[in-house]
């Protein structure tokens, strides 16, 4: 006998092939928490990594534009030294106080006969080079002697020496060099730019109704994008507007749908199912759809319901496990942009309000990369009205160009749709990059 | 397929409601197999429970060759494994005692009348290490070999602990069908 054929084995591996049995309800209820506790920390994760990143980028930019800027400062207004000056002689004339400062204008020299507070060091090195400048800066109350000394080509050692109540002769002035101002005379500026979005809501009124159905709806990838025109207004403030166009949504979770239901529809009327959303109330326009809820029984409204219509008896077509809910807006925005840090990467405040008109709502579900059209969402508001706030950072390559980088939040002012006893107010999150050019 | 891969692509990322589904859809089946492989219902509850875990777990690894069913059930049989031997290395014993020969050669004809609950009762009333080996061999078709390496014992131990589980099923299903036909006969 062979062991492969023993009927016995037989036996058993086909008796019990098919053969199912229901686990207590405790068994799921002992994953749940599990797989839970495992899935959010990656999330969280992903969401720290996310935010790291952007605090990372903007720190690495703040310190770059505040060197660069810093260096760009001295540059402006370095003076060259006279050929005998050595560092050991300035460390000697300023802990004397003496009236002697080499390479400075004649009233410096004489300024330098008040109170002075030095800072720093020196070392006496024959070959390093030093570079004497002079700074004003005026909402500093004071005038800078700054020495920078380069002790190896890679190390520079930098003293500031702050000259106090200042006094200057009638007769004498100081002459100071003109600084710049990046961009006085280009006001206007025009920008593209790009993010993808994350998209969610929160809810206020009949939190139980609200809670099932935001429990049963995930966001999908959204993203946003178009062309923004702002005017300086002073050095600091601009006004900017632009059209965007955004488009977000949700998947809704544990709704089957098939195909091939037309040949069984024998009903008269515009719509075979509809199914309640936090966003308003979808109606199938797709006499072809069949939809399965499997997870709730008091989401979807229908005549056709599984006890009377069984759709696997029926050899209808599966299409997808989720229903996936669209909406697309063009943006109108006024918005404010304060610059706070006013270096080679600037920093701004970005704050203002957006009008949205509705331009695509649709509904479907997917089948292989492709749209099968299911319906759309009933009794949304043509127009909504968002608040946005955000930080942004410019990068200048040229006198003209710059690149533009806006972590951005927005929300809504007036939910997307009309819902007795429901408001849900969606908000967005996105990092908006892209580039803009100052005429 | 591509509901499956939809729902396996929701897991993946954490949605709780496709994790569910998918528990839902497989856990009956996967339950009779835990059942099959456990000596009490409270050790099948374990077995699922832990083996679900691994599934979410691993779910990333599942590279869609094959059958999801057939991997999702090796993995419940692992965990039964895992079960077995950790309760049972202290029992190792490589007795290859004679063999004694099947009463006869059965008909599977013969039992045709026995319902899956019945067997499932039969299987599960062996003695665990019988048990395993039959599971092993006869119903999931690991050779001795592969066996022997699983449950840490001899490929002659494998041979002589299937030889024994056979001989009880059978008397047991004797036994069954031989009361069913006296019943019908009366």
């Amino acid at each position: 006998m062979s062991d492969r054929k023993a009927n016995i084995d037989l036996v058993f591996r086909n008796g019990l092939k098919e053969y199912e049995v229901l686990p207590s309800a405790e068994v799921w209820n002992n994953i749940k928490p599990v797989i839970r506790r495992k899935s959010l920390p990656y999330i969280v994760l992903r969401a720290a990594a996310m935010i790291t990143v952007v605090i990372s980028l903007s720190f690495i930019a703040y310190r770059l534009s505040v060197q660069i800027s810093s260096s760009s400062d001295f540059n402006t207004i370095a003076q060259n030294p006279e050929s005998e000056s050595s560092a050991v002689n300035t460390r000697n004339e300023l802990s004397s106080g003496s009236a002697v400062t080499p390479g400075v204008q004649p009233a410096i020299a004489e300024a330098s006969g008040q109170e002075m507070q030095s800072e720093i060091y020196i070392t006496p090195d024959a070959n390093q080079d030093i570079i004497r400048s002079i700074i004003y800066q005026p909402e500093a109350d004071g005038i800078f002697v700054n020495e920078r000394v380069a002790v190896r080509p890679d190390f520079l050692l930098i003293s500031r020496t702050r000259v106090n109540n200042v006094s200057f002769d009638d007769n004498e002035t100081l002459e100071l060099p003109s600084i710049p101002v990046k961009g006085e005379k280009e006001r206007w500026t025009v920008a593209a730019l790009v993010s993808p979005t994350y998209y969610t809501n929160f809810y206020s009124g009949n939190n139980q109704v609200a809670s099932q159905l935001k429990s049963e709806e995930q966001a999908l990838f959204s993203y946003s994008g178009g062309v923004a025109f702002s005017y300086k207004v002073s050095g600091r403030f601009s006004v900017q507007s632009g059209l965007y166009y955004s488009s977000f949504g949700q998947q809704l979770s544990g709704i089957t749908t098939f195909g091939g239901f037309k040949k069984y529809d024998y009903t008269k009327g515009d719509h075979n199912f509809e199914v309640l959303t936090s966003s308003g109330v979808v109606y199938t326009n797709n006499a072809d759809v069949y939809l399965l809820d499997n997870l709730s029984d008091s989401r979807i409204a229908t005549m056709h319901t599984n006890d009377v219509f069984d759709p696997a008896k029926a050899q209808l077509q599966y299409v997808d496990n989720s229903l996936k809910q669209n909406f697309s807006y063009l943006e109108v925005p006024v918005i404010m942009r304060y610059k706070f840090i006013d270096k080679s990467i600037d920093f701004n405040i970005i704050g203002g309000l957006s009008s949205n008109l509705l331009v695509d709502n649709s509904v479907y579900a997917s089948m292989e990369g492709s749209k099968y059209q299911v319906g759309k969402t009933e009794g949304l508001n043509m127009i909504t009205f968002s608040s946005s706030l955000g930080l942004g950072m410019e990068y200048s390559f040229t006198n003209n160009l710059s690149l533009n980088l806006e972590p951005t939040f927005r929300y809504f002012l007036n939910p997307l749709g009309q819902m007795s006893g429901l408001r849900i107010h969606p908000y967005t999150f996105g990092i908006f990059s892209g580039i803009s050019f100052r005429f | 397929m591509s509901e499956i891969k939809n729902i396996i692509n929701g897991c993946l990322k954490g949605n709780r409601r496709d994790q569910e589904l998918l528990y839902r859809r497989h856990a009956p089946k996967l339950y009779a197999v835990c059942l099959q492989y456990a000596g009490n219902d409270e050790e099948a509850n374990d077995i699922l429970q832990e083996g679900f875990i691994k599934i979410f777990e691993n779910l990333a690894r599942y590279k869609y060759e094959g059958s999801f069913e057939g991997w999702i059930r090796r993995i419940i049989v692992n965990t039964a494994l895992e079960k077995y031997r950790s309760k049972h290395f202290l029992y190792r014993v490589d007795d290859i005692d004679k063999i004694p020969e099947l009463d006869s050669e059965p008909d599977s004809e013969d039992y045709a009348g026995l319902e899956a609950t019945d067997l499932m009762s039969i299987i599960r009333e062996l003695p665990p290490k019988y048990r395993m080996v039959f599971n092993l061999f006869a119903i999931e078709g690991y050779t001795h070999k592969e066996i022997s390496q699983m449950v840490n014992i001899s490929e002659g131990t494998s041979k002589s602990n299937l030889s024994r589980a056979r001989i009880i099923l059978q008397r047991r299903v004797n036994s069954y069908t031989g009361l069913a036909k006296k019943v019908i006969n009366e």
